[in-house]
């Protein structure tokens, strides 16, 4: 198999192509009593519009996710997950954005629980029974998502931030959506997604890899697989343009939450995707972050009570968020946005954020869980592991913090304010 | 992995040697009789010594320090186990063999005993600004259960049912006892405490306990007290069935049955009960809850039930439509039968064992799943990790079928939707 060295990790991922055309990672700690695996999917909840040999196809919202439940379903309709059980295995199934994890995490029946995992992912036919009964739990699913905080402001913040994106909508699927939905809808965004070709495989914990590259050959050469109709996900024009400068949404939370996000384009910028967050998120928290004086100085005020931060790339935009949750949402937000328009820092702020990224990364390395989860976000994001990312970490200057803070533009903001319904009613 | 107490006057140290993991942990646990102290004022007080110190006297210099020393994880808290309540500081650290600095263990450990010991304490009153933000933090923390529907019916259904018993008292305490806490006396309860309460401190890791112990005794010096018995059981009067419908503002109805338990024996805490929540409600899509609610009647996306053995009491939920409130009261009185009736196949029973026993070794790949597990099979006769292969295979469907005897249905409690139209909510 051949070896991905991280640098300066002392971390080894082995990884091989199989004929059928999936790749497999396997990363080994010995020290542990566990394994995971994984299988990823690259199609998700915005796999939602697309295009095979030309045909341009487009799906419900929700489909993903439906499938992936029917996936959990075997041909008698008993569900896969209690046949891992059995093995004594904890088992799920994940839809995410642009991608579907299939995973078993446990401690005895290795080989068995992986050949179990790949032999449930192919030839698959739904039965319409099977269909029916799943709708019940899926629609409840979606109502318990509707009294969930943070679902209702991520896809509320979307929605103000985004014309065109297939995010600003539940990966569940609207209540209409879940109902209208047919099984060919499903069996057909299976018979476009789901081929090895589309599809990578993960292995980590207390596994031997030749053992792991064996069972997963044999296991795939007695398969056979009808052509990859290699599906190409539609690109989507963003207006730069946020959709709302300002937006309001009454909801059960107990104290309002602010949040400003910035939306710029990602070709600003000349650094790579990794560097950039790295760069921003060091920025954000010397800002924002506990050892901020701004910071210090909104809760002795009592202007919030807590403040948070991100920064994440979604397609051809990069998008800056802070947040705050406070009863005084006229004083606080002005503050807040102010403070995002005008940042600061000092280089040992910044040397010690770095430092810190540093001790999280090495420790990140242990638990198998962590390993899979880290390896399936950046194969599916950036298609391969990402081998340098404690150099990435060792190697920002202060001129490469300046260049970025220099290339914010604030053109684009939402202000999203959630505030509770009491005061909605009043 | 070598496991010693080390027993001195004022404290007790329980430590467990391994090389397994990259970080190590302490914790300080001051351990009091949760019937004679105040709650929300033990809350306060962990908040504000893990907030600010005589040497660090702002968030900000405290944080700092932390991140110098490699992104030290100082946290606290407040949790209780029947009658015992723990106010407890921790610090989850680098393994000090990644770190060159020689004397890193022991900034360490005296980072962790100065912020217990010498507190923002000022002519006799905690500092005033962290007092003030500390009790601003808390009643929005009291006020955020509420945004979550599950949350909140647990902690409303279990005041229902225990009015006027410890075991139906919020562990983040309450507003009104919040409101009326003064400085000044929260210094005299926070002294009461350094000087009264069981005092054990857990630590694990890859050093040399002796060294770890010589630092303690270094930094930390707390006068001894006459050991008391503090029970880890709550037993509550068995109380006639009742039921409570109450309104709520969510967009989904949560039904909850809670069971109060009889005496049960050690064997029965450590080995029949967890097997007999995994069977009933607690093993993925294979329990008898999930059958019963989601897979044969497709009514709920989430059930399941929980176990609190030292209050006595089981809880079971499911979050449904309200229409669906009767069926599911049936089927769930419906799987109680069949556990009391003994409706479990050796099959069901032998796998459940399996996954159950897998279970437990995952947690040993828990550096906080080794320590606890230690901590607490030596103060309150939880079963150490090799008592488990030992006992659990010994447990009968006769063992299942008493504990269910000594199960009693207290308290249905059903927070109904708000009602509006359907064809809206998405």
């Amino acid at each position: 198999m051949k070896k991905i060295c991280l640098k300066k990790l002392d971390e080894v991922i082995y990884t091989e192509v199989l004929p059928n055309g999936l790749k497999v990672y396997v990363w080994v700690n010995k020290k542990v009593n566990s394994f995971k695996g994984c299988y990823v999917v690259r199609a998700g909840s915005e796999t939602v519009s697309y295009k095979i040999r030309r045909k341009k196809k487009t799906v419900l919202f929700g489909v993903a996710h439906f499938l992936e439940h029917m996936m959990c379903k075997m041909s008698d309709g008993s569900s896969l997950l209690n046949q891992f059980n059995e093995l004594g295995c904890y088992s799920n199934a994940i839809t995410f954005d642009n991608r579907t994890h299939y995973e078993f995490m446990g401690t005895t029946h290795f080989k068995e629980s992986l050949n179990l995992l790949l032999d449930s992912l192919y030839q698959k036919t739904f039965s319409q029974e099977a269909f029916l009964n799943e709708k019940g739990p899926i629609l409840e699913e979606a109502r318990m998502g509707m009294d969930n905080v943070k679902r209702a402001t991520l896809y509320g913040i979307n929605k103000c931030l985004f014309h065109t994106y297939p995010n600003r909508v539940s990966g569940v699927g609207t209540l209409e959506d879940i109902r209208a939905m047919t099984i060919e809808d499903i069996q057909d965004f299976y018979d476009d997604f789901y081929h090895p070709k589309n599809s990578f495989l993960i292995v980590t914990g207390n596994v031997d890899p030749l053992e792991v590259l064996h069972t997963v050959r044999e296991n795939q050469s007695k398969k056979e697989f009808s052509n990859f109709k290699n599906p190409v996900r539609e690109k989507y024009h963003e207006p730069e343009k946020v959709v709302l400068p300002i937006h309001t949404l009454f909801f059960n939370v107990e104290i309002p939450r602010v949040y400003v996000s910035l939306k710029m384009k990602r070709s600003l910028f000349s650094y790579d995707d990794i560097t950039l967050l790295d760069i921003v998120n060091v920025l954000l928290a010397a800002n924002f972050g506990v050892t901020s004086f701004f910071r210090e100085e909104l809760l002795a005020e009592h202007l919030a009570v807590s403040l948070g931060f991100s920064a994440y790339i979604e397609e051809d935009y990069l998008i800056v968020q802070v947040s705050a949750r406070t009863k005084y949402v006229d004083d606080c937000l002005p503050l807040l946005k102010e403070r995002l328009f005008h940042l600061k820092f000092e280089e040992r702020d910044i040397q010690r954020k770095i430092k810190s990224e540093i001790a999280n990364l090495v420790l990140s390395y242990e638990d198998p869980d962590t390993v899979c989860d880290i390896i399936a976000y950046s194969v599916s994001k950036y298609k391969k592991i990402i081998d340098n990312e404690k150099i990435i970490l060792e190697n920002i200057t202060m001129e490469d913090v300046l260049e970025v803070l220099n290339t914010f533009s604030m053109k684009e903001c939402n202000l999203f304010i959630l505030r509770p319904k009491k005061e909605d009613e009043c | 992995m070598k496991q010693k107490i080390y027993d001195y006057d004022g404290y007790k140290i329980y430590t467990v040697e391994i090389d397994k993991f990259k970080n190590c942990y302490i914790e300080v646990n001051f351990r009091e009789d949760a019937r004679l102290v105040n709650i929300t004022k033990r809350n306060m007080i962990h908040h504000l010594l893990s907030y600010t110190s005589l040497q660090y006297p702002t968030k900000r210099e405290m944080r700092i320090r932390t991140e110098e020393l490699y992104n030290l994880e100082f946290s606290s808290g407040v949790s209780r186990s029947g009658y015992n309540l723990f106010t407890s500081f921790s610090i989850d650290m680098l393994n000090p063999k990644f770190i060159l600095e020689a004397d890193y263990l022991e900034n360490c450990i005296a980072f962790l005993f100065d912020s217990i010991t010498n507190p923002h304490i000022e002519n006799e009153e905690f500092n005033a600004r962290s007092f003030s933000i500390i009790k601003e933090r808390m009643r929005a923390t009291l006020e955020q259960y509420k945004e979550n529907p599950l949350s909140y019916a647990v902690v409303e259904s279990k005041k229902e049912l225990f009015a006027d018993s410890l075991s139906g008292t919020s562990i983040l305490g309450n507003v009104l006892e919040l409101e009326e806490i003064d400085s000044h006396d929260l210094v005299l309860e926070y002294q009461e405490m350094m000087k009264n309460a069981h005092c054990d401190i857990l630590v694990i890791g890859s050093f040399s306990m002796d060294e770890v112990v010589s630092y303690i005794k270094k930094y930390f010096h707390k006068p001894s007290i006459i050991s008391t018995s503090i029970p880890f059981s709550v037993f509550n009067k068995i109380n006639p069935l009742r039921e409570v419908f109450i309104p709520s503002v969510y967009n989904q109805t949560h039904v909850l049955l809670l069971y109060q338990l009889e005496e049960i024996t050690d064997f029965e805490k450590n080995f029949v009960g967890p097997l007999f929540q995994r069977i009933l409600g607690n093993a993925g899509m294979r329990d008898k809850l999930t059958y019963y609610l989601r897979e044969k009647n497709s009514l709920c996306y989430s059930c399941g039930c929980s176990f609190s053995f030292s209050d006595s009491l089981c809880i079971i939920y499911t979050g449904l439509s309200s229409e669906n409130i009767d069926v599911s009261l049936k089927y769930i009185r419906l799987a109680m039968q069949e556990m009391l009736h003994g409706h479990i196949t050796k099959e069901e029973l032998e796998s459940q064992k399996e996954k159950f026993l897998s279970d437990i070794k995952l947690r040993e790949d828990s550096i906080f799943g080794i320590i606890d597990n230690y901590y607490f099979h030596n103060i309150a006769h939880y079963a150490s990790f090799s008592e488990y292969s030992l006992n659990l295979p010994q447990v009968t469907v006769k063992d299942l079928q008493n504990f269910a005897l000594k199960m009693h249905e207290a308290l249905v409690y059903v927070q109904k939707e708000v009602e509006k139209d359907e064809e809206n909510l998405s």
